[in-house]
């Protein structure tokens, strides 16, 4: 899909985000797959401000790059972690080059096959919310058209946090965020779950319960609490979202 | 996770829930007192089917925490039900968001309230509620202490449901390790049950063999170890 049309969709899918049962979670992975796309080869992935001081994993184009950004989380260095603290872009041409800025960062990127990032925030006036960061497999910096489309990603993603810009922002920031950091929490569980009743791998487990929500039209989140509860069954899930997990054309890059 | 800030919560709280149960909820109620400047806190536990048990950090707040049940409306009830902090900076802005207990707690002298789920993913064990006497919303810095007390305090209570795990230390916190989380979800498979007694046998294993949540975590993963009542043995 050319780019100005994958922008305006994604815009499109933004506008279904003000109705009521809209589930945070599932739009930021479909905006990390969407910059996956943008700007490829790439991977992506958003972090949240956990409100206690520190950044969560909560969305992100492969398990991949999901695992690099927990890695950075855990070891507190790298470029989401430094454009989150100063509320500025970070760009990091060449992980090569990178040793002194990030020891521990750049070794578990390059062995994950990255060799360049972008990292942008997700701001709400003088807040910095979030970052969202693109990992590439190349060296190389994005060009400003790239840039700006990127940053207008990341700007996607802090208005679907912060519909409501009334008086209430501060509790609504609060409320939204809090809300999508623990249905981080129940989408794991429920990968958990699939996991062992199902025996398969917790990638696997993602893309079942993500494809499924998405063939039946239903909420990431209420498709996980249907699995804990037993509402769902392996069966149902598999009978409507078949296991292909390497059905991505990304899947490639690794 | 900031780990002087759990650690300061921490002292705060004083000793975990496995050394001295009975005081424990007065404790964090006070620690949510001084800790964080409010006027009043109270500690909901709540089931699905009903409220559990209530405390407060005095009998002015305990008012409070009643009316919300005598009412059947509330922060405490908004935070367990919708699983979201309910924030109210203003009462008396806010009439028509809790019209019965919002007068009546204004007339207590209450003008703000914040309330927390304690909480980790499908479970929620109940709710700690902050009151204030004047309106405002909390500081960053203020809102970051509550979500670690609220963080702190569920982790207790689910060693307290492992009966005898004493308290985990600031370490190994679990709030953002999406591996325990998911090791959960297949230990709940494995023994049959909840998310909270997994969660709970999780914290136990590791406690009674000396080694991290993390590690468990990890092996439960790799599929090395696999949590049934024999594990224990």
């Amino acid at each position: 899909m050319p780019r100005e049309r994958l922008l305006a969709q994604t815009f499109v899918e933004l506008a279904d985000t003000l109705v009521a049962d809209f589930d945070i979670v599932d739009f930021l992975h479909t905006l990390a797959d969407r910059c996956a796309e943008l700007f490829k080869p790439a991977e992506a992935g958003v972090m949240l401000a956990d409100q206690r001081g520190g950044l969560r994993v909560v969305a992100s184009s492969s398990e991949r790059a999901r695992l690099l950004e927990l890695f950075e989380l855990q070891n507190e260095q790298g470029p989401c972690l430094d454009c989150f603290r100063n509320g500025e872009r970070v760009v990091a041409a060449d992980f090569g080059d990178d040793g002194a800025r990030w020891p521990l960062f750049t070794v578990e990127a390059v062995a994950a096959g990255f060799r360049s990032a972008h990292s942008l925030p997700l701001r709400f006036r003088t807040q910095v919310i979030g970052a969202l960061n693109l990992f590439r497999p190349q060296p190389g910096l994005l060009d400003d058209r790239d840039l700006t489309g990127a940053q207008a990603m990341a700007d996607i993603a802090t208005i679907s946090i912060l519909q409501e810009r009334t008086l209430r922002e501060a509790r609504v920031l609060a409320e939204q965020l809090q809300r999508a950091l623990n249905s981080r929490v129940v989408i794991e569980q429920a990968k958990g779950v699939l996991a062992e009743r199902a025996k398969i791998n917790l990638d696997e487990a993602f893309t079942l319960l993500r494809t499924y929500a998405r063939t039946q039209n239903r909420r990431l989140h209420d498709v996980s609490t249907a699995v804990i509860s037993s509402l769902l069954t392996i069966e149902e899930l598999s009978a409507a979202a078949p296991l292909k997990p390497s059905r991505s054309p990304r899947a490639t890059l690794t | 996770m900031d780990t002087d800030r759990v650690a300061s919560i921490l002292v705060a709280i004083g000793p975990g829930v496995g050394s001295d149960p009975a005081s424990y909820p007065e404790r964090v109620c006070a620690a949510g007192v001084e800790l964080l400047g409010m006027s009043g806190a109270g500690l909901t536990l709540m089931t699905k089917t009903g409220l559990g048990a209530v405390w407060a950090s005095d009998e002015a707040c305990q008012k409070v925490e009643d009316l919300q049940f005598a009412l059947g409306e509330g922060p405490a009830l908004d935070a367990f039900r919708f699983a979201v902090p309910a924030l109210e900076p203003s009462l008396a802005d806010a009439t028509d968001r809790w019209p019965f207990f919002g007068p009546q707690a204004l007339a207590l002298g209450v003008e703000a309230a914040f309330s927390f789920p304690l909480q980790v993913g499908v479970i929620c064990l109940g709710a700690i509620n902050l009151f204030r006497d004047r309106s405002g919303f909390p500081s960053s810095d203020e809102l970051a202490d509550a979500l670690v007390l609220a963080d702190v305090v569920t982790e207790d209570l689910i060693d307290l449901q492992a009966q005898g795990a004493l308290h985990w230390g600031p370490s190994d916190h679990l709030a953002q390790r999406a591996r325990v989380h998911q090791a959960t979800g297949m230990v709940s498979v494995q023994i049959d049950s909840d998310m909270a007694t997994a969660l709970a046998c999780i914290r136990a294993y590791a406690y009674s063999n000396d080694v991290t949540i993390s590690d468990v975590a990890n092996k439960v993963l790799g599929r090395t170890l696999r949590l049934t009542s024999h594990a224990f043995e």
